[in-house]
């Protein structure tokens, strides 16, 4: 079983839709196969759930929609109740979580990494915003490969938290 | 009074697309059509590309079947540039089309008609998904995933993505292959030999409760087209065309597939974006014929591979003749999977899977050229021309798909005038007339997957526009 699993998904054609991808290809540069499994995707596929399984921890990294622009943060997942419906053509977190559940029996720690984006048409770039708050998506995420939860007193775990936000430009 | 049903959109399919079934005045099936309502345009704007992006250019049409694209978009650009590729490049190339169908066909099998196969037509719609089937029988979902993963990790071993790969160019392949690659996808081979035999079993102990849909399924005589081997033998990359009638005589045989348009005509609809394939020498809509696994394993004299083989001729035991009902495509695409995993170790077996020769370079030396090979979904043409600076000045594609366009809608016409009954709908009935298609497997989208959920709703109207019966799933 590996150590750790981070998911990177989105389509790097879309602008700030692409930051997963675009933190996974920078992870990959830095994570050697000991500290984490690193894979870049355009969309979540129930595959996956083999690889998440199979995992003792897992981050998942994904543009938001929110504001303000660039903000960073953090959730861990919990199971879901059961009885998710599924569209084929379209699967989330937590179904692929819950998927991971029901055909492998384990639903291993499992974090999100997100960041509020700002721009989604055609570009193969991020936003200021986003490009600016992405070293601190790599850091979070190596951080939690390796450490799990960071040490955040009195916060919620199982909230979407703030973690900050790039240098403004 | 005439009615119209429309089913917008079809579910559980790669793509957008709705079917509207009219009826008479005394509530009986008149007609049917299956409309695909998106428009992929890329005839159109490859024109003025210089002919040698095409492979990658063309690889986007389709997020399920990329490879098949790229080869079959490589192949014409080798006869633009009218040379032999190496031998090593063709088998490389064999490989990746076969890890491509194997992928394609996992998930055609196990997600999107594995919800009706296991859980029944008539189940509970809320239930009809993945998640059903996990909850039933994990162990046969955990062998569609490893199954998908066998094929798509090939693709990302030799091409460097799942979707979408690179690799294939015109005269060849980038890169040799690398021997530890050659040994991780052989290491591979043993487990997806069994998850695919274990699936077969259980297919073949299932189908006995699915006599009806058999039996109704885009179940009549028609052509069947795919590309053969010199002998006659299952053939996905190279190959001539073979046409066989329904009563399995040989319409042609070992025809080039450069002659494609002695043979195959489009016609259009003004209510879809797809054209209609047809037999020119019969015409339209006569000339109806159909392409993919069920096609090529009707077809073929015999796989090539030992279990593939044998597994083709208890197929061939389930009926007396040429197999003609479109519900048979699933358990083709099983077969058709275990071939591959066969094929593909074989291959990889072979004493010049590494050689560094796997590139013949060339300038343009023609100015047309055609590729075809065997897509997932059935046989894919690709037929560019070029001026002097070598820019693409025509391009025609006819998609796998499209080929079953004639018999996709004689099949939701027979289901519909089957299972309809004109004054009250049912779930089983609605979700029948979808699982026809999904028989067929087509790839509608072209480009990616649709995203988001696919809501569908089922009208009952009289012919001012009143609604008689609405059944709506979110």
């Amino acid at each position: 079983m590996r150590s750790a699993l981070i998911i990177g998904f989105g389509n790097p054609l879309r602008g700030d839709d692409g930051l997963g991808w675009h933190a996974a290809q920078e992870l990959r540069k830095t994570l050697t196969g000991e500290d984490a499994e690193v894979i870049a995707c355009l969309q979540l596929m129930p595959e996956l759930a083999e690889a998440v399984a199979h995992s003792k921890r897992v981050i998942f990294i994904d543009a938001a929609v929110g504001e303000p622009a660039g903000e960073v943060k953090l959730a861990e997942l919990e199971p879901a109740p059961t009885g998710l419906q599924a569209c084929s053509h379209h699967f989330d977190v937590r179904r692929l979580m819950q998927y991971s559940m029901e055909l492998y029996g384990r639903f291993p720690q499992a974090f999100t990494v997100s960041v509020n984006g700002e721009a989604y048409g055609f570009a193969e770039r991020l936003s200021a915003p986003v490009q600016s708050a992405l070293p601190a998506v790599l850091r979070l995420a190596r951080n939690l490969a390796v450490h799990g939860w960071p040490d955040m007193a009195g916060v919620q775990r199982r909230d979407a938290v703030s973690v900050g936000r790039g240098p403004r430009s | 009074m005439a009615q119209r049903i429309l089913i917008d959109p079809v579910t559980r399919l790669e793509g957008h697309a709705k079917i509207t079934i009219q009826l008479d005045d005394h509530g009986g099936v008149e007609a049917a059509h299956f409309h695909i309502t998106q428009l992929r345009g890329f005839e159109k704007f490859c024109e003025g590309r210089p002919f040698f992006e095409m492979p990658y250019l063309m690889s986007r049409i389709c997020g399920i079947c990329p490879v098949s694209h790229l080869l079959t978009s490589a192949k014409a650009c080798d006869a633009i540039l009218a040379v032999r590729i190496p031998e090593t490049a063709v088998k490389l190339r064999r490989v990746m089309n076969l890890a491509q169908v194997i992928q394609s066909h996992a998930l055609s099998f196990f997600y999107l008609s594995m919800p009706d196969l296991l859980l029944g037509m008539d189940a509970e719609p809320a239930r009809r998904n993945i998640f059903g089937v996990a909850e039933v029988d994990a162990s046969l979902a955990r062998d569609g995933i490893g199954l998908r993963q066998f094929g798509q990790r090939i693709v990302e071993l030799l091409g460097g993505k799942r979707i979408h790969p690179g690799w294939v160019v015109p005269g060849g392949v980038a890169d040799p292959l690398p021997p530890d690659v050659r040994d991780r996808i052989l290491a591979m081979v043993p487990d997806a030999l069994s998850r695919v035999e274990r699936t077969l079993e259980w297919f073949k102990r299932t189908i006995e409760q699915y006599r009806e849909e058999m039996r109704t399924f885009a179940n009549f005589p028609t052509m069947f087209m795919g590309l053969v081997g010199p002998d006659g033998q299952l053939e996905t990359y190279h190959g001539k065309l073979r046409i066989m009638d329904q009563v399995g005589d040989l319409v042609h045989d070992q025809l080039d597939p450069q002659r494609y348009r002695e043979i195959v005509d489009e016609a259009s609809e003004p209510w879809t974006y797809m054209k209609f394939p047809y037999y020119k020498p019969l015409g339209y809509p006569d000339g109806i014929y159909r392409v993919g696994p069920l096609a090529r394993l009707n077809i073929v004299s015999r796989c090539g591979t030992p279990r593939a083989d044998q597994e083709l001729a208890e197929f061939r035991e389930m009926e007396r003749g040429v197999i003609l009902s479109s519900f048979h495509y699933h358990h083709a695409r099983l077969i058709e999977i275990l071939h591959g995993i066969e094929r593909i170790e074989e291959l990889l077996n072979e004493p010049d899977i590494l050689s560094r020769d796997v590139r013949a370079v060339a300038g343009p030396n023609k100015a047309e050229g055609i590729g075809v090979a065997e897509a997932p979904r059935g046989t894919l043409i690709h037929h560019y021309r070029i001026n002097d600076e070598g820019l693409i000045t025509w391009a025609n594609l006819i998609i796998a798909t499209g080929h079953n366009n004639l018999a996709m809608n004689r099949g939701i016409l027979q289901v519909a005038r089957h299972y309809v009954d004109g004054s009250r709908l049912s779930d089983g009935m609605l979700n029948r007339v979808e699982a026809v298609i999904r028989a067929f497997d087509p790839c509608l989208s072209c480009s990616t997957h649709a995203l988001g959920q696919m809501p569908l709703l089922i009208r009952l109207k009289a012919h001012d526009g009143t609604i008689l019966d609405e059944r709506r799933r979110d």
